[in-house]
């Protein structure tokens, strides 16, 4: 599981986002150069995602080009998210000769930390031209609470 | 879909890619997710191929703060230098589930030609 830090700061810099990205592709499984037998539960690629926040909601969208609304599998439990499914391969695509390809295949897996728990019955899930957005409400008991102060 | 290519000058991604050749054709797909149509551009100049997207400009919603982002918010853009002759009228672009897949003909000239032995 990739524990992602939790930063407040708006904006990003060139630098931070070259080091988000050179994370994400560290955590993907190299099994796919090595020629090992892959895991059930051992990805190739890993989508890349943004995470945004409000008072009550926290947004997450990933990209996944390629991969079919069905072949999609999103989980939430507590506070901490899973988007994981497969990218498939057309079966004459196979077959054809390939010049080049960077374009990874295969299953895909990442379980993300959210900054606090969501209410996993109204989480709201779309899907279009290979980005996917979650949008989903904070528990109550999670939101900023307004704490008294009685002065005596 | 719109031909015109993103300018060069704004800051970009170049999507990951297939090239797939066959007796008939060259196939590129590149991995484009998140684009409207017309923000989409594809330029054959000579034998440079221009693929771009233009990404719709990532305004975070009133409220809302991000918290990470590993996705590019940038444009995406990509050049090739084809090695064969297409027909430049019969190229297909087709966008589905954010990957562009651009089909190029070979021109006859290109393609293998059968010679008959008398």
């Amino acid at each position: 599981m990739y524990m992602i830090p939790f930063r407040k700061r708006e904006g990003h810099s060139d630098l931070e986002q070259i080091q988000q990205e050179m994370n994400r592709l560290f955590n993907t499984s190299l099994s796919r150069w090595f020629d090992e037998d892959r895991g059930l539960m051992e990805s190739a690629w890993s989508p890349a995602m943004e995470l945004r926040e409000s008072k009550d909601t926290i947004v997450v969208i990933a990209d996944l080009p390629g991969v079919a609304k069905e072949d999609i599998d999103v989980s939430v439990h507590g506070d901490q998210l899973t988007v994981k499914g497969e990218k498939k391969q057309e079966k004459e695509e196979k077959e054809k000769g390939y010049v080049r390809t960077e374009r990874f295949y295969g299953s895909f897996m990442r379980t993300v930390t959210l900054p606090c728990e969501v209410d996993a019955a109204r989480v709201d899930a779309s899907y279009k031209d290979g980005v996917l957005t979650l949008t989903m409400p904070k528990k109550e008991e999670a939101k900023p609470q307004q704490i008294q102060v009685k002065v005596k | 879909m719109n031909t015109q290519t993103t300018p060069i000058d704004r800051p970009y991604v170049r999507p990951n890619v297939s090239i797939k050749e066959s007796a008939a054709d060259v196939v590129i797909e590149a991995e484009m997710p998140g684009l409207s149509r017309e923000n989409i551009g594809i330029e054959l100049a000579g034998d440079d191929l221009v693929i771009s997207g233009a990404r719709a400009a990532a305004v975070v919603p009133e409220g809302y703060t991000v918290a990470f982002r590993d996705r590019p918010s940038v444009d995406y853009r990509r050049s090739f230098t084809l090695n064969v002759p297409v027909v430049r009228d019969r190229i297909d672009a087709q966008y589905t589930d954010g990957v562009l897949k651009v089909t190029l003909p070979k021109s006859p000239e290109a393609m293998p030609q059968k010679i008959q032995i008398k």
